[in-house]
């Protein structure tokens, strides 16, 4: 799975990938949130539209990535998760941290 | 019905092989609805995850994966030869919202009906079922 980083703003980047979002992946993803961090995009979404499965590996990688967003002064957004992604999010009560948007122009319309 | 098993020599084999491994298993099974699915490939996933990560710290590992889909329940069953497990299954409690891992057993817990571990004859074995909604 590979994933690919858009700039889509100043300081605001996507991060896009298709496939499933697990341990195989997760490094992937880690690398491509630092990409978009070192471009001096620290404020990110992750468009999930195309990632049909994530599991606590993936999930982790997120939290990691958020992590180094808010340490660098931004934020990481999550945008068309899919139903499976949804439940992993609320199963670990990480829906509120790592809340959905709809879509990527709408995670950063503030 | 017992459907066919999955050899999984990791590495190279990984977790993507488990999820090809279950498309097959389910296009078989098209009865089986979504949300049961769903719920039992991500424990699936979760367990297998947890029994190649052994293979990914450094020793290599053999495993067998067996899908069973009956009427009433869906089980997987993973036997592998890597170390004994200690004080894993007791894990219940989803970890701090913080924590980068630790959800693993936390997540098949919520998702199955059933988890049971068992040393034998020098290899783990490993069964979830699920029982399927009506």
């Amino acid at each position: 799975m590979e994933f690919h980083v858009r700039e889509i703003g100043a300081d605001v980047a996507s991060v896009e990938g298709q496939g499933r979002l697990n341990s195989v992946s997760a490094p992937a993803l880690r690398a491509s949130v630092d990409r978009a961090i070192d471009g001096e995009r620290p404020r990110i979404v992750v468009d999930l539209s195309r990632v049909e499965f994530m599991d606590s590996s993936g999930l982790g990688a997120l939290i990691a990535s958020l992590k180094a967003a808010r340490s660098a002064g931004g934020d990481l957004r999550i945008a068309a998760p899919s139903k499976q992604v949804s439940m992993v999010l609320q199963l670990s009560n990480l829906d509120r941290v790592l809340k959905p948007y709809e879509s990527v122009e709408e995670a950063y319309v503030d | 019905m017992t459907d066919e098993s999955l050899l999984i020599d990791a590495p190279p084999d990984d977790l993507n092989d488990v999820h090809d491994y279950l498309e097959r298993v389910f296009f078989s099974h098209p009865e089986v609805n979504e949300k049961d699915r769903m719920e039992f490939e991500t424990a699936v996933i979760e367990l297998a995850g947890n029994v190649i990560q052994h293979a990914v710290t450094g020793s290599s590992v053999r495993a067998v994966l067996v899908v069973t889909v009956e009427p009433e329940y869906l089980a997987g069953c993973i036997s592998d030869s890597s170390d004994a497990v200690r004080s894993v299954l007791g894990k219940t409690d989803m970890p701090d919202e913080s924590a980068e891992s630790g959800r693993g057993i936390p997540f098949i817990r919520a998702l199955v009906d059933g988890l049971q571990y068992e040393r034998r004859n020098d290899r783990n074995y490993w069964r979830i079922q699920k029982r399927i909604s009506v």
